[in-house]
């Protein structure tokens, strides 16, 4: 059997840790991923603060989740996106971010995807 | 079916924040509906300027009753029962929660 291909937009607006949301997120996506449903991976809001590079959460007891950001192309996820203006107010740029893949994008592209996807989740 | 989105914002926040997301990420022609203490953003200018783009807002009747706010006859929102909230869901063809 095989599940209809749709596509997916999960946008991913928390920072990591303090609350589940991120990783139950991440979760979803390598669900959909594994279903060979078209996904697309959007951070905005805090939630880009999931990419930041040199993450090292061992000593609040908690998986490296941005360690296992940078694993999505493996498993088929090579639509991650981070939306420019949260970046922007959050005095973020791209060299301080993990190595994933990802593309920046504006507001206008996004409404785009948005409007091109059959599902959109937000975490 | 309409193929716009259905955005559901359940917070206000002084700036609102979560409807500035919402914004953000919602083209002209999509509806808001307010509920839980998202009724809280009726009035606020943020809201209208959503309304002046092309959105249409609704507001969940019974969340907004149970905070003692009420519609001021100039407000260009629609008061929605749960009936209603479920016509909306049906009517758009997807539904982003924003929360």
């Amino acid at each position: 059997m095989s599940a209809a291909n749709k596509t997916i937009t999960f946008i991913s607006r928390r920072a990591p840790y303090s609350t589940e949301h991120a990783k139950a997120c991440l979760d979803m996506v390598l669900a959909a991923a594994v279903f060979d449903q078209q996904v697309h991976y959007l951070f905005m809001d805090d939630g880009v603060y999931q990419l930041l590079a040199g993450q090292r959460p061992e000593n609040i007891h908690n998986k490296n989740l941005g360690a296992a950001l940078e694993a999505l192309p493996l498993y088929g996820v090579d639509s991650i996106l981070v939306e420019a203006q949260s970046l922007q107010e959050r005095n973020l740029t791209a060299d301080q971010l993990l190595q994933t893949g990802f593309r920046t994008c504006s507001r206008d592209e996004l409404r785009n995807l948005i409007k091109a996807s059959d599902q959109v989740f937000t975490l | 079916m309409n193929a716009a989105t259905l955005h559901t914002v359940n917070k206000a926040g002084t700036p609102p924040a979560l409807l500035h997301s919402c914004l953000r990420m919602s083209s002209s022609g999509d509806a808001i509906l307010l509920l839980q203490d998202g009724v809280y953003l009726v009035g606020s200018p943020v809201l209208e300027q959503a309304i002046d783009s092309g959105r249409d807002v609704f507001v969940l009747q019974s969340d907004m009753e149970a905070r003692g706010l009420v519609m001021n006859p100039q407000q260009r929102m629609r008061l929605v029962d749960y009936t209603g909230f479920v016509e909306l869901s049906c009517q758009y063809s997807k539904t982003i929660s924003w929360f």
